[in-house]
């Protein structure tokens, strides 16, 4: 389905940790264009290591992260989680979303009017256009999350790194959120870290199972047998339209790695 | 009082301490309001004590004291950036160890070096009012430096503050910026010790910023609203410490909090009269 050109981030063989813990081993994962992974895994398996060595943010121990860039869009996407952010730090809303921007505005100047129609779009389509004055202080953990879903877009990304984007967002929007996901994915890569994978299995087209290393799984319908196999100790928690556990004759059990 | 006030501004020592106050709060209201709102006020504690470890063997082998803080501080705050980016050591912990080991080396050389030591009371205190021409000249070169910096990188700056790995994966410059206002953050602690002293630094670096930051929450305003808070803390502190004959550095100190705390009574009753009004 896929071929040498597509690939858009790599990890081969990569080893990873802190200091002299490693934490991830042997990982092989290739993210490709039109590609929506689920990552999903216990506390401590490895689940922000792995999103760490995606973004350039932690270098392996051994093994390499190739980034296959082309084209004039920037490659990565990131959305942290909101926990991550300093909510008394002084930026305004519309400064987070343009600071998504900064890749192509180069570091002197400030920001086109184009540029700032492309936010502004982009505030109106998640529904906080209104608040784009507001320092960010101001906001709910669901607003923040998505102003940094806007700052994650703005760049019009290759790959969208998302980090637990459920964990604030209200009930209300997260089905929107997912919708949106789902048509950016036409344009777009999606790797998506959750801790629920009922909704993971009704929007992702692959999962990742992290726990020291990573197993691939190539569907996104998975059951409780497959992830005790997996080495991934989680809880399917159903809910939503779609069944979660589902038990499928694939014959892909023992494919562990991502093999295009 | 017009008299007074007139023959207060006619010493040369109080417009050299005008003349730095002025430069002084360009400094502080660019570097204090990047350490407050980056949360490095226990770093720059850590630096500016650190630092008196350079001033006390440059004492013992008779070399000038500010170039011994300075080689002291920039290396720590080098050194503190660089373990901020690893995960091997408790940061807060390094910064302690740092803060007191170089206080230790400070007042170890000075109690070695032989005869009175004079001048050490105004490395510890501060005094802006025998500030020299050569301070003056320093000052001037350290607050052009910090603005070019920060008008050139302001964004860069703005982000890589508020979420380095975002910006990192925007490929900014992270390293370049934060090691840049790491060098920076040593230097102006340095070339403030000669007007506020060692103990009192970090009050130039955190109270004003802290007071813009009840006014607005926006960084560009924080830093100008900031340095304009400085300037009129330190020529208040000034006039007042030479009417009391007290002094300089601990009354531009008081002074500061003197406003933070009105600035901080202001915001109680507007919140008050705004929530009566709801």
């Amino acid at each position: 389905m896929t071929n040498q050109t597509d690939k858009l981030i790599e990890l081969v063989n990569v080893t990873a940790g802190y200091g002299k813990n490693i934490v991830l081993r042997n990982v092989n994962l290739a993210i490709n264009t039109n590609d929506f992974i689920g990552i999903i895994g216990p506390n401590g398996g490895g689940k922000t290591t792995l999103i760490k060595l995606l973004i350039g943010q932690l270098k392996p121990f051994t093994g390499e992260v190739i980034y296959h860039t082309k084209g004039n869009g920037s490659l990565i996407g990131y959305l942290p989680q909101a926990s991550q952010i300093d909510k008394n730090f002084p930026i305004s809303v519309r400064e987070v979303v343009l600071s998504g921007l900064l890749e192509k505005k180069g570091i002197f100047g400030g920001y086109s009017r184009q540029q700032k129609g492309v936010a502004l779009d982009l505030m109106k389509q998640v529904g906080i256009a209104n608040l784009q004055n507001k320092s960010i202080g101001q906001l709910s953990g669901g607003q923040l999350q998505r102003a940094l879903l806007c700052r994650a877009l703005i760049s019009a990304p290759q790959v969208l790194i998302l980090d637990e984007p459920n964990t604030y967002v209200d009930s209300n929007f997260e089905g929107e959120l997912y919708e949106m996901l789902r048509k950016l994915n036409e344009r777009m890569a999606i790797v998506m870290v959750s801790h629920d994978l009922g909704t993971i299995t009704s929007y992702v087209k692959t999962i990742a199972c992290v726990n020291g290393t990573l197993f691939y799984h190539q569907s996104n319908q998975i059951t409780n047998e497959q992830l005790a196999a997996y080495n991934c100790p989680i809880q399917i928690i159903a809910h939503g339209p779609v069944p979660h556990t589902v038990l499928l004759d694939h014959g892909k059990e023992n494919q562990h790695n991502h093999n295009h | 009082m017009i008299e007074a006030v007139k023959q207060f501004f006619q010493y040369a020592f109080i417009q050299n301490a005008i003349i730095s106050a002025f430069l002084l709060s360009v400094i502080t209201g660019f570097i204090g309001s990047y350490i407050v709102v980056r949360r490095l006020v226990f770093l720059s504690g850590g630096i500016t004590h650190a630092s008196f470890g350079g001033i006390g063997i440059a004492w013992y082998f008779g070399l000038n004291p500010i170039l011994g803080a300075t080689v002291f501080s920039v290396f720590s705050a080098l050194g503190l950036e660089y373990l901020s980016q690893g995960r091997t050591l408790r940061e807060d912990s390094a910064i302690g160890m740092l803060w007191s080991f170089g206080m230790a080396v400070g007042i170890l050389f000075v109690f070695l070096t032989p005869g009175y030591a004079p001048n050490l009371m105004s490395f510890l205190f501060g005094s802006i009012l025998t500030i020299s021409q050569t301070d003056i000249l320093l000052l001037l070169i350290l607050a052009t430096l910090t603005l070019v910096f920060f008008v050139a990188f302001y964004y860069p700056i703005l982000f890589v503050a508020f979420d380095s790995d975002f910006a990192k994966t925007q490929n900014v410059p992270v390293k370049f910026i934060s090691y840049s206002l790491a060098v920076l953050i040593a230097l102006s602690i340095v070339f403030a010790i000669r007007a506020v002293g060692i103990i009192l630094i970090i009050s130039l670096l955190t109270i004003p910023a802290n007071i813009a930051n009840i006014v607005t929450h926006r960084f560009r305003r924080i830093i100008v609203l900031s340095a304009l808070i400085s300037l009129f803390s330190i020529v208040a502190g000034i006039a007042i410490s030479f009417r009391l004959n007290v002094p300089s550095g601990a009354t531009i100190i008081i002074t500061m909090m003197a406003f933070y705390h009105i600035a901080k009574g202001i915001q109680l009753v507007r919140q008050r009269i705004f929530t009566l009004k709801v």
